[in-house]
C-alpha cells in the first residue's frame, strides 16, 4: 500500500510548535524543558529504584508526563525528526487522557506498581504511533518493534507479547481509517485541516 | 506521618486488584459487549478496544467479533459488515 503513495512533506518547525500549542491548549497541559527541571532528577532516581526505567536513559531521551506537565528532552521544532516530535506530543497527551479517565490514584498506582497495567497504558499510547504513521504513509508500523519498546519501561517479556498482540489486533481497524485512541482523534482533527500536506498522497493524486 | 504513609502504601498496593473480575489465560481475548478484552500478563481481563467508539472512514459502525476465523479465536473490532461476513465463513 505504501508503494502506491507519494511521501508526505516533512513538517516545518512552525508546524511542530503550532501542533504542540494546539494539543497543550486542548488538554490544558504545560511543556517543560526537562534539563531545567530539578524535580526530574528525583523522579529519575525513583523510577530507577522501582525498576521502571534506567536513570540515564530517563533523563537523556525520555519524554515524561507528570499530571499535566510534559517534560521534553529536546527543543520543540529543532532536530532531525520533526514528525517524531509531533508523534510524541500525541503519545504524551494520551497519558493525560488516561489520567483523566482512570483518576490519579488508579493511573499512577497501576503504572508504578504493576507491569501489566503499565504495559496496557504504554501500549495504548504507542498505538498513537501506529495510527499516525498509517495516516501519514498508508503503511503499518511493525507491531513487534513497537511492542519491544516496552522493555525500556521495565515491562516483562510476557507484557511485551501481550502488547504485540494488542497492536496486531488493532491493525484491521486502523486500516479502515478508525482512530482508536482519543488523543489521535484530537490530533487528526488538527492535522487534517492545518497540515494535510504531511499526509502521503495516493499516486493517482487523491488523498 | 508514618501512619499516613502506611495507609497510602496499602492503598496503592490494593489498587491493582480493583476492577478485576476473574482470572484468565495470558493473551486470551474475548468480546464483552462492545468491548474487545485481552487477558494481560498478570492474568486479568482488560479492555483493549472500545468498538462502539469507532467508525470507519465511510462512517460505518464497528462491532467486536472474531478477527479471522481461519487464524484462530482472537477477537477485535471490525466493521459490522465484515463481522457478518466472518460469521458466514
Amino acid at each position: 500500500m505504501a508503494a502506491d503513495r507519494q511521501a508526505g512533506a516533512d513538517p516545518t518547525s512552525e508546524e511542530v510548535r503550532a501542533f504542540w500549542a494546539f494539543l497543550t491548549a486542548h488538554y490544558g497541559t504545560t511543556v517543560v524543558d526537562k534539563a531545567d527541571a530539578a524535580e526530574m532528577a528525583l523522579v529519575a532516581a525513583f523510577l530507577d529504584r522501582l525498576g521502571v526505567m534506567d536513570k540515564a536513559r530517563f533523563l537523556a531521551s525520555s519524554t515524561t508526563t507528570l499530571g499535566r506537565r510534559i517534560y521534553i528532552p529536546f527543543e520543540l521544532g529543532r532536530g532531525q525528526d520533526l514528525w517524531h516530535q509531533m508523534v510524541l506530543a500525541v503519545h504524551e497527551h494520551q497519558h493525560v487522557v488516561q489520567l483523566d479517565r482512570d483518576g490519579w490514584l488508579a493511573f499512577t498506582g497501576g503504572y508504578l506498581l504493576r507491569t501489566a497495567t503499565r504495559a496496557r497504558y504504554e501500549t495504548e499510547a504507542y498505538r498513537t504511533h501506529l495510527e499516525l504513521h498509517f495516516w501519514r504513509t498508508g503503511a503499518m508500523l511493525s507491531a513487534r518493534e513497537l511492542a519491544a519498546k516496552l522493555r525500556a519501561y521495565g515491562c516483562s517479556a510476557e507484557d511485551v507479547v501481550v502488547a504485540e498482540k494488542v497492536l496486531r489486533l488493532s491493525e484491521p481497524a486502523v486500516r479502515q481509517g478508525a482512530a482508536l485512541v482519543p488523543a489521535t482523534r484530537v490530533a487528526l482533527s488538527w492535522l487534517s485541516t492545518r497540515a494535510p500536506h504531511l499526509r502521503a498522497r495516493a499516486a493517482g493524486g487523491g488523498a | 506521618m508514618t501512619t499516613t504513609r502506611v495507609w497510602l502504601l496499602a492503598l496503592l498496593l490494593a489498587l491493582p486488584a480493583c476492577g478485576h473480575d476473574d482470572d484468565c489465560t495470558e493473551g486470551a481475548t474475548r468480546c464483552r459487549g462492545a468491548s474487545a478484552d485481552i487477558c494481560d500478563a498478570g492474568g486479568r481481563w482488560a479492555p483493549f478496544l472500545a468498538c462502539g467508539e469507532l467508525a470507519s472512514e465511510d462512517g460505518g459502525p464497528f462491532v467486536c467479533c472474531v478477527a479471522d476465523p481461519a487464524a484462530g479465536p482472537d477477537v477485535t473490532c471490525l466493521p459490522a459488515v465484515d463481522c457478518e461476513a466472518n460469521r458466514g465463513r
